[in-house]
């Protein structure tokens, strides 16, 4: 829906940044993930296929550095998810 | 071999990109299993001949290949199936660097598609243009692009597919995978490898923020967005692309392909013939050449230069190196009409090239002209230059001013032509100031603190960074703090990576074929001047012919002074006819008054001279040689000046080696000696000796030690020498070996040090003159070469604006006159036209008068007048400034005033008596009145010179400081009165730090003050302590124990102070920088 141009905009139609979100993932010893359960909201299912997978190294000088690998995955049903691993924890983490 | 064969490879030779070096990689391809290798650096074959021999040592097949830039800024992968495609290769780098503006090489694509012969190419990284196509969906202008590439390569055209887990790597791979099912182009993985292991990814992303000048942070969209571009196993590449297994094959396809071509094979390099007249082969006019000037060198004849020149003729003949030696005096022909042609007059006395190296030892070299030393009368050893095997093309070395010189390149390129004739490259490396620089901003440290450490290091290499701050006490804690941890490790990783390509310092490579079709030339910084993307190893190693034209700054000096002396006295001394045994220029070599005088001035020289007293040329040979870290690291310096004493008997360590070391008394000092050793001892043939002495100074020479040092010990114990004492001698070689000089080299410079030091003796003035209009040479700064002449009763004076030239000159009462280019911002153009004006329109008569007339900024003007230009007007420095004010008034702000006003129509003070007439009446006007100036103090004048002229004609700050010192700080002079052992105290400025490496840390210094110099002796624990204040302050007052030994006196350093803390005026003047060698 386009928001009509001369509304003023206020506070409550801003849209919050895409925040990963965190999910409980099960995966095989590649570290592909299988099944996939959001912690609230919609989100479950098994994985039926990887579209896409990438590896995101950065900020290693950073006291918390990033160290990602994403998951672009189908879900049974057609649903489509980008999920990613924080390496360093070990946290799985859905993002919108 | 397995099946996979990495096709697209980066080394550091990728500048700023690559984050290993070609050792790592070849070793790291060895270690997974690899049979091949590919290297395809951006843009460039710097590394390609290195790569190829690394590889053929560690027993892999290597492949030549770049990753070349075209001319929309896309990438290709080209690699070379045969000769005609590496001269393809070369060819089109070439292109690319010569048509595009330098250091942004880009290729049109319609030179590379008349270049395809031998090539095979691969359709590159993400940012080749298919790849890009594909990704933006540009589906039909990609099918155009690959057909265009699969005709032009006629078949050997593939799609390179890249799986680095990068976010467009899958669906890029797919669309490439499907082109080339659709168009029948094969598909082959590559890595897009970067570096050796995945920890160097950080170092890369470093040097990517390098190359951009940014921050890591800042350069975020430059970066990669991992650590997978590391060289991968073949079963890790295997797995990656497992639903691709003909994109693996087709990597072995391609190895096999390129297998006909080997670089450290191939290359096919030939010197250019010589043209001999009709009827006459390269050898016959040599050997007529020579025997001509045999007859006019060796009066009477003698039988030994007979055999000598027989004996070289042979090797040479044997070597087909006949062309060789004359080109070279092709060479030394065109140098003396360039000299004629950059001087203005005729060439004679000292001819302008002088060989310099082991070509000194040949009879042939002499009667060429190429070296000025009779090898027989110096019984100079040919075995270093010319041997029955002869691995390499001999070395040439020749030595010249250093105007002759920059003539001499561009001549040489032109009669030999461009296309057969260019320089050789160089690469500077990081070391540890540069590191901490470059690495420290693009981690984002302050910069402040990262320039304050770099200060405070001392020159070492980049990985000694954490010893180095565990000594500066402000940055001991930090070596583990992050961020300052991350510096320390990549600056060790770091460390000797080639930051950009340079010239060498003179080498050109000459060629019979085309210099393109063997490696890339491209444009060097100076216009016109072309290089090779070859540094001399390379060179070396594809035994190409390099010529060193050198700039020898004493060359440059003593001529200057001969002229000047021609000009003075009128006539023009040939320095070939001195006395050789003069007793006066010995005396002052033996007390080590030396400074100035080329190879023996050092600190180190001066404190070893009194103690050998060299008497005769072939002694001043020896002391030439002598101190260099070779002997000093085999132990030769100390027994040698002992014996020289009578203190020691001499001993050899076996009687086969009298013959060879009888004449330096038992001790290995020159480089010749290292192969007669070989010889003597362990039955070493010339050639075997050499390689012996070249394999010990190399750095991928492991396995060639090894194994002569085997045969070193074999030979020896054959020929009944006692194990322990072969093992020793092979140790003392080998500490000895690459930084000795070699006999002939150090004996042609012997006699240029003993040529400055009869000039200086007998001429100082005219050599101060000469020595200072060839700065920057030699070991100390002008302050010092001053200072010193002044005490030997030179008078120097500051610049004048109508008795000064453009540089310096002896003036008619023989005093030195400083040149206007010596003043700080005004530089040898602006000085010619000073003198130019000058010389037009008559002297200047007024400061005025020379604004008006030369346009001189107000800082020059400035400085003009605080180096004593202008003091001959009779007015007050800072009256002139003043003056400057008035005149030159900043454009735009002129307004012209209503009315005229008294004040501003009062005449310039002192002024008129100096303008009698024809001088408009506007500039002569003053100050204002009630505007009182003061005289410059003494310190004033004096801070002035030296903050424009680096030093004072007339005065020195220790001089003007001495009232305000406490008695008990002694002058200079007056150290060498004190009896041994006493306490003193010594204040001056440093104008030397020395810390041999072979000195045990031992850090020397030289202060002066204005008496003269003081020599300081600074053992470790003490500059460890006190390195703030020893090693970085300009002004020092320095507690310590006289020594006098052997006729030399020193300071044993016990305790420094800053100057300032005694007397607070030095931080007012800016002093010249000390010569600091760590």
């Amino acid at each position: 829906m386009v928001t009509p141009a001369r509304e003023t905009v206020r506070a409550g139609r801003l849209h919050p940044l895409a925040q990963p979100q965190p999910i409980s993932v099960e995966a095989d010893a590649a570290g592909r993930p299988l099944t996939l359960a959001m912690t609230r909201g919609k989100g479950r299912g098994r994985v039926v296929a990887v579209r896409n997978t990438w590896l995101l190294e950065d900020e290693w000088w950073r006291p918390r550095p990033v160290k990602r690998r994403y998951w672009a995955v189908e879900l049974e049903g057609g649903g489509q998810r980008t999920v990613f691993q924080d390496l360093l924890d070990g946290t799985w983490y859905y993002q919108p | 071999m397995t099946d996979y064969v990495e096709l697209h490879c980066h080394s550091y030779w990728s500048f700023l990109e690559g984050a290993s070096s070609v050792e790592e990689l070849v070793f790291q391809a060895k270690r997974l299993g690899y049979g091949a290798l590919a290297l395809t650096d951006h843009d460039g074959l710097h590394g390609a001949m290195e790569f190829a021999q690394t590889c053929r040592a560690w027993g892999l097949r290597p492949i030549t290949g770049a990753e070349l830039t075209l001319e929309q800024g896309n990438h290709l992968t080209l690699l070379a199936a045969s000769p005609v495609g590496y001269s393809n290769l070369c060819r089109l780098l070439s292109y690319a660097h010569l048509n595009a503006p330098r250091g942004e090489p880009l290729l049109p694509l319609a030179i590379l598609r008349d270049h395809t012969d031998g090539l095979i190419a691969l359709s590159g990284c993400p940012k080749g243009e298919l790849p890009s196509l594909l990704v933006q969906s540009r589906w039909q202008q990609a099918e155009e692009t690959a057909r265009r590439f699969q005709e032009w390569f006629d078949g050997r055209f593939y799609l390179e597919v890249q799986y680095t887990l990068a976010p467009d790597d899958a669906s890029r791979g797919r669309r490439l995978a499907d082109l080339g099912h659709r168009l029948d182009i094969p598909v082959v993985a590559t890595g897009n490898v970067h570096y050796h292991l995945p920890e160097r990814s950080q170092l890369q992303d470093v040097l990517v923020a390098v190359k951009h000048r940014t921050t890591l942070d800042g350069s975020h969209r430059f970066r990669r967005p991992n650590s997978q571009y590391y060289l991968k196993s073949p079963e890790a590449m295997a797995a990656l692309f497992a639903e691709l297994p003909e994109a693996l094959l087709n990597t072995r396809a391609i190895a096999e392909q390129c297998a006909d071509f080997d670089l450290t094979r191939d290359l096919d390099y030939r010197f250019p013939d010589y043209p001999c007249p009709p009827g006459m082969t390269p050898d016959e006019v040599l050997r007529r050449f020579c025997e001509r000037e045999l007859h006019e060198r060796y009066r009477p004849m003698r039988r030994s230069a007979q055999e000598r020149l027989e004996e070289e003729l042979r090797l040479i003949g044997r070597h087909g190196l006949s062309g060789f030696f004359l080109a070279y005096q092709q060479i030394l022909d065109l140098a003396r009409t360039v000299a004629v042609e950059v001087r203005g007059r005729p060439y004679d006395g000292l001819a302008p090239a002088r060989g310099r190296g082991s070509s000194v030892s040949s009879v042939v070299c002499y009667l060429l002209g190429l070296s000025h030393i009779d090898p027989l009368q110096y019984d100079l050893f040919l075995g270093r230059f010319l041997n029955e095997e002869l691995p390499s093309v001999p070395d040439i070395d020749i030595d010249l001013p250093r105007d002759v010189r920059e003539a001499l390149i561009k001549r040489v390129i032109q009669v030999w032509g461009k296309e057969h004739a260019a320089l050789v490259c160089a690469f500077p490396t990081y070391h540890i100031k540069g590191a901490i620089r470059d690495v420290g901003k693009a981690l984002g440290l302050p910069m402040t603190e990262v320039d304050r450490l770099a200060k405070s290091v001392e020159h070492r290499r980049a990985r000694d960074l954490a010893e180095e701050m565990r000594q500066i006490p402000q940055f001991k804690e930090r070596v583990e703090a992050p961020l300052w941890r991350d510096l320390v490790r990549l600056s060790a990783e770091i460390d000797g990576f080639p930051r950009h390509v340079s010239q060498h310092v003179g080498g050109i490579v000459l060629a019979g074929r085309p210099l393109i079709d063997l490696v890339p030339v491209m444009q060097s910084a100076m216009a016109g001047r072309y290089l090779i993307q070859w540094d001399k190893d390379s060179v070396d190693d594809a035994r190409m012919v390099k010529i060193d034209l050198l700039a020898l700054g004493a060359l440059s000096q003593v001529d200057e002074a001969l002229d000047m002396i021609a000009e003075t006295d009128g006539r023009r001394l040939d320095l070939t006819r001195l006395d050789f045994k003069d007793k006066r220029v010995f005396d002052g070599i033996c007390a080590g008054d030396t400074i100035g005088i080329f190879q023996i001035e050092s600190r180190a020289q001066q404190q070893t001279l009194p103690r050998t007293q060299p008497r005769t040329l072939e002694d001043l040979v020896v002391e030439v040689a002598i101190i260099r870290p070779g002997p000093i690291v085999g132990k030769a310096v100390n027994p040698y000046i002992l014996r020289r004493q009578g203190k020691e008997t001499v001993t050899y360590d076996h009687p086969s080696l009298e013959p060879v070391l009888r004449e330096t008394l038992g001790v290995i000092l020159y480089q010749e000696q290292v192969i007669e050793v070989a010889m003597a001892l362990a039955g070493f043939t010339a050639a075997q000796g050499e390689g012996l002495r070249r394999a010990m100074g190399r750095k991928h020479s492991q396995a060639a030690m090894q194994a002569f040092h085997r045969q070193f010990l074999e030979g020896a114990l054959a020929r009944g020498v006692d194990g322990e004492v072969a093992e020793g001698v092979f140790t003392k070689l080998l500490a000895f070996a690459e930084f000795g000089f070699n006999k002939a080299h150090a004996a042609a410079f012997a006699v240029l040090a003993y040529q400055a030091a009869w000039l200086r003796t007998y001429y100082p003035a005219h050599f101060l003159a000469g020595l200072l209009n060839q700065q920057p040479m030699g070991f100390y700064s002008p302050e010092v070469l001053v200072g010193d002449a002044k005490r030997h009763g030179v008078e120097v004076r500051a610049p004048d604006a109508n008795s000064s030239r453009v540089s310096c000159h002896v003036e008619s009462d023989g005093a030195v006159r400083l040149g206007l280019r010596f003043v700080k911002g005004v530089e040898a153009k602006t000085a010619q036209a000073l003198v130019a004006e000058r010389e037009r329109r008559g002297p200047y008569r007024s400061l005025p008068d020379f604004l008006r007339r030369t346009y001189v900024s107000r800082q020059q003007a400035e400085g003009l007048i605080l180096g004593g230009a202008f003091d001959w007007t009779g007015l007050e420095r800072r009256e002139l400034l003043w003056q400057v004010g008035l005149v030159q008034r900043p454009v735009g702000q002129q307004m012209p005033l209503p009315l005229e006003t008294a004040q501003d129509m009062v005449p310039l003070r002192g002024a008129p008596s100096l303008n009698p007439s024809g001088v408009p009446e506007g500039e002569e006007r003053r100050p204002a009145a009630g505007v009182p100036l003061e005289p410059m103090t003494a310190w004033e004048r004096l801070s002035g010179e030296y903050g424009t002229l680096g030093l004072s004609p007339y005065s020195h700050p220790l001089g003007l400081l001495r009232a305000h010192l406490h008695e008990g700080i002694v002058p200079a002079a007056q150290l060498a009165h004190l009896p041994d052992g006493v306490e003193v105290q010594v204040a001056g400025l440093v104008v030397c730090r020395q810390r041999p490496g072979t000195a045990g840390g031992i850090v020397f210094m030289v202060l002066e003050d204005e008496t003269g110099l003081a020599n300081l002796i600074v053992y470790p624990d003490l500059y460890q302590r006190q390195r703030l204040v020893a090693g970085l302050e300009p002004f020092l007052v320095v507690r310590g124990q006289l020594q006098r030994r052997d006729g030399l006196t020193n300071v044993i350093a016990q305790g420094f102070q800053p100057l300032r803390a005694v007397a607070r005026k030095p931080t007012a003047i800016s002093p010249p920088r000390a010569r600091n060698f760590y």
